[in-house]
């Protein structure tokens, strides 16, 4: 029983760290651009489909990586300067624009790589599984857990040690008066952007192998998990990403071992949970670390 | 004297309402330069056009030979242009020091001593130095949002009433920085309070509902009841601030 | 009501009615049938992000409630007509007990959060109803197959059932909209901290303007079963139903009404023309593409839509927008 636990928890807690990289991209975007980036989810699905095509064709895990984050990264920055610009301030704009190209991008990868499951292979450093005391430990949820953990610290320190995340900070707070201390918002308004996109690509990337194969549906699901993860956790504040991911990817993992299909049933659950005690989630706004 | 900021004739509409209709004025560097005007004649507007914020269709402001009109907030900013607004003049999320720095560009190499004057000039900010500025008292925070706008060295300073909800003893000790302050900058000042006004400035100019109506000297402004009775409406025997 | 309109009225109705008779209960007839259907979808859904300026994600959880109550009632009594009615009424009562706790949920708030809520909520049915444990009541996914009452078995009873029902929806929502109520609304859009300022408790007027958009919905998800008899989890899927219903109001023109039955009826025409030319063409296969690339052209380049646009030509009319400017002085 007790090993059963431990199982599942190690499986949540990596379930975590993929929500987590994408809510911390869409809590950072929202915080300083007041957008909700409802495309996150196709950024995610091309960053799995780039690391699992290259894998497959070069074996180089790493470098299969890196293709999901410039590939998320790319599509992020194209989104950024050629659709959302025309559109800011107009926050029903936003909403469908990017929507529209969340289901772009769900269809355009169904070209070349159609419908059906595609195998997505753990790399041979990596595959190994561990049983102590009836406990499973995979060495891949434990690596998906360290990324988690790393970009985690990479944001932490980048907002609170360096000038570009006290600029973010200061944006968050009043975007009219850090132009008006000689800083171009805009720019940073795509380097955040670009950013967030970077993790929810490098999200797919890890993902592919973590799930064991990839589907073109399966940006909706995770951008459904990770707007439940920050709803819950409080838009804007990456603790709240980091609480909410954790509370979102264990229930995950327990309730998809009894009933796999109630597990978003559970987690909006949850949601609702929060949000009739605290409508502005755990985490409130104003503050993003 | 040449003039280092020019502004003529500017219109400005937010939405549909025309705010300004034909505001100009002519600020000489090393002085300080009041608008008055009732609520709603368009002081702030003037101060956000000037910085950007809004585009005149028509209108012209030149600093230096610099035409201004058309140019994005943050390269106005960048030619030496300090903005503290009336209200959010500072980031209430980020410490005392934070905001400061976040005032000096990376390369400048001054940046220590620049602070340390700051907090030669405002005493008060050197005790709640780590605090976040929105813990602030009031005072401190309009202290520290003028702090902010100095610390990078503008060469010209447009304030939107800094001693709005202050008491009286920071009414003055904001007035004595900005008077110490003529000899290094210039300054665009836009109060309220008729008594600082008159105390601190060199030049005035009165809007009403978004035209410039008066222009000229403070002694001369200030010693004509008339003039204060014509365009602000104050009471001659009255001293201190009025609508 | 001037002449023009009147007599514009006064010919799609001749032309609706006549439709069968002239053209036979073919494909035509039952291309109608579904315009109707989510015609009637859609302009409820333009109530909400047309004239309350709030966008919702999840709209099919209404339609596809509407759909399973009154497909599961109708299978449960032998698709009597006892049982197609007590189906609406109850598929009525989930749809105002939904509304109520979505609003109450995230509508108070800010919007974005109504967005986020609703989507989730909705994949929450769709999991549900293809979902094992649920078998017994949904069939899991296999969907249900309805028998319909005896009167409603030929094309064209059905075809003059759905275009009744699509003549009052557009009747109430006409009446509706330029109620006392719906210029609250209105005003509410335009400007929401004046008619705050003015002393309107804004949540009660959404809640309530999503609630009866949610109702409409639903009663087209119902009638949707009477047209097809026949129900899958497809009716609670986001990109064939919520998404769907996006599309066809702002292809019509958001805030128009009529616009929603016009862009029902071009998706829909253009959705089965695809899928004859895929028929023949493998080509077409993933014709979808075409939607999502409409989609996001119209709403960056056409975000008034074909009516609004139109109309926009006569007089002013502006798309609803509400700007989230923190922090402004």
């Amino acid at each position: 029983m007790m090993s059963t636990f431990f199982t599942l928890a190690l499986d949540g807690i990596s379930n975590s760290a993929l929500y987590f990289l994408m809510a911390a991209g869409l809590t950072l975007i929202f915080g300083l651009l007041r957008v909700i980036n409802f495309a996150h989810g196709g950024l995610f699905v091309w960053g799995a489909y780039a690391a699992t095509f290259l894998y497959s064709a070069m074996h180089q895990f790493w470098l299969s990586l890196c293709a999901g984050i410039l590939i998320g990264g790319l599509l992020g920055w194209l989104l950024e300067r050629g659709l959302l610009t025309a559109v800011y301030g107009d926050g029903n704009q936003q909403l469908l624009l990017t929507m529209g190209v969340l289901i772009l991008l769900s269809e355009l990868i169904e070209i070349p790589f159609g419908r059906d499951p595609v195998l997505a292979t753990v790399p041979p450093i990596l595959h190994h599984s561990w049983v102590i005391d009836h406990v499973t430990i995979v060495a891949y949820s434990l690596f998906t857990i360290g990324m988690g953990a790393c970009i985690f610290g990479i944001l932490v320190y980048l907002l609170q040690k360096t000038r570009v995340g006290l600029i973010i900070r200061a944006g968050v707070n009043n975007q009219s008066l850090v132009e008006a201390r000689g800083i171009p918002i805009r720019r940073l308004f795509t380097i955040v952007f670009l950013l967030g996109a970077a993790l929810a690509g490098f999200a797919g990337a890890l993902a592919g192998p973590y799930y064991g194969s990839i589907t073109p549906s399966m940006g909706m699901d995770m951008q459904l998990n990770a707007f439940i993860t920050v709803v819950l956790g409080g838009l804007g504040s990456l603790s709240g990403s980091l609480i909410g991911s954790l509370l979102i990817g264990l229930t995950t993992s327990f309730v998809s071992y009894y009933t796999p299909s109630f597990a978003v049933l559970a987690n909006v659950l949850l949601m609702t949970l929060v949000l009739l005690v605290r409508p502005q989630g755990l985490f409130g706004e104003g503050e993003i670390v | 004297m040449k003039a280092l900021l020019e502004v003529e004739n500017l219109h400005t509409k937010i939405g549909q309402f025309s705010i300004l209709q034909g505001v100009s004025l002519s600020v000489c560097e090393h002085t300080i330069h009041v608008l008055l005007g009732r609520n709603g004649a368009g002081k702030t507007t003037t101060l956000r056009t000037m910085m950007g914020y809004l585009r005149p269709v028509p209108g012209i402001i030149r600093f230096e030979d610099q035409e201004l009109t058309g140019i994005a907030t943050f390269r106005i900013a960048r030619y030496g242009i300090g903005y503290m607004p009336e209200d959010h003049n500072l980031f209430a999320n980020l410490t005392v020091e934070e905001n400061l720095l976040l005032s000096l560009p990376k390369q400048d190499t001054h940046v220590r001593s620049q602070i340390a004057k700051m907090l030669d000039l405002f005493p008060d900010l050197r005790v709640a130095w780590r605090r976040p500025a929105g813990t602030l008292s009031g005072g401190q925070r309009q202290m520290l949002a003028l702090a902010s706008v100095l610390v990078s060295k503008p060469r010209l300073l447009l304030v939107d009433e800094p001693s709005k909800g202050l008491s009286p003893r920071f009414v003055e000790r904001i007035g004595d920085a900005l008077e110490q302050l003529r000899s290094e900058t210039t300054i665009v000042l836009v109060e309220q309070n008729f008594y600082l006004a008159k105390r601190i400035g060199d030049y005035v100019t009165v809007l009403d509902e978004g035209h410039t109506v008066y222009s000229g000297e403070m002694q001369s402004f200030a010693a004509s009841d008339e003039l204060q009775k014509r365009y602000l409406g104050l009471q001659t025997d009255k001293k201190g601030g009025a609508k | 009501m001037r002449p023009v309109r009147l007599a514009w009225l006064l010919l799609s109705t001749l032309f609706l009615m006549g439709f069968p008779f002239v053209f036979g209960s073919g494909g035509g007839t039952s291309l109608l049938e579904q315009i109707f259907v989510f015609g009637a979808f859609a302009m409820s859904y333009d109530l909400l992000i047309g004239y309350t300026g709030i966008v919702s994600f999840g709209h099919a959880m209404f339609f596809g409630t509407g759909a399973y109550a009154v497909a599961i009632v109708l299978s449960k009594t032998g698709g009597s007509t006892v049982g197609l009615l007590l189906g609406f009424l109850i598929a009525m009562t989930i749809s105002i007990l939904l509304s109520l706790v979505v609003a109450f949920l995230s509508l108070r708030v800010r919007h974005t959060y109504f967005a986020m809520v609703t989507l989730a909520v909705g994949q929450v049915f769709f999991v549900l109803a293809g979902s094992q444990p649920l078998r017994p009541l949904t069939n899991a996914n296999d969907g249900i197959s309805v028998l319909t009452p005896v009167w409603l078995n030929s094309n064209l009873a059905v075809y003059y059932f759905i275009l009744i029902f699509l003549a009052i929806v557009t009747l109430f929502l006409h009446r509706f909209i330029h109620s006392p109520f719906g210029e609250v609304l209105r005003a509410l859009r335009e400007n929401e901290s004046r008619a705050k300022a003015l002393g309107y408790r804004i949540f009660h007027y959404k809640t309530l303007a999503f609630l009866l958009s949610g109702l409409i919905a639903t009663l087209a998800g119902g009638m949707y079963v009477v047209v097809e008899s026949f129900v899958s989890t497809s009716v609670y899927d986001i990109g064939s139903v919520s998404l769907q219903v996006v599309l066809m109001t702002i292809v019509g023109g958001v805030g128009t009404l009529y616009g929603g039955l016009i862009g029902a009826g071009i998706i829909l025409w253009l959705q089965n023309e695809l899928a004859n030319l895929a028929g023949s063409y493998p080509v077409f296969n993933h014709a979808e593409i075409a939607f999502g690339v409409l989609y996001v052209l119209v709403v960056r380049f056409l975000p008034n839509g074909i009516l609004g646009t139109l109309k926009g030509r006569k007089g002013r009319w502006r798309w609803t927008s509400q700007t989230f400017k923190k922090s402004q002085t």
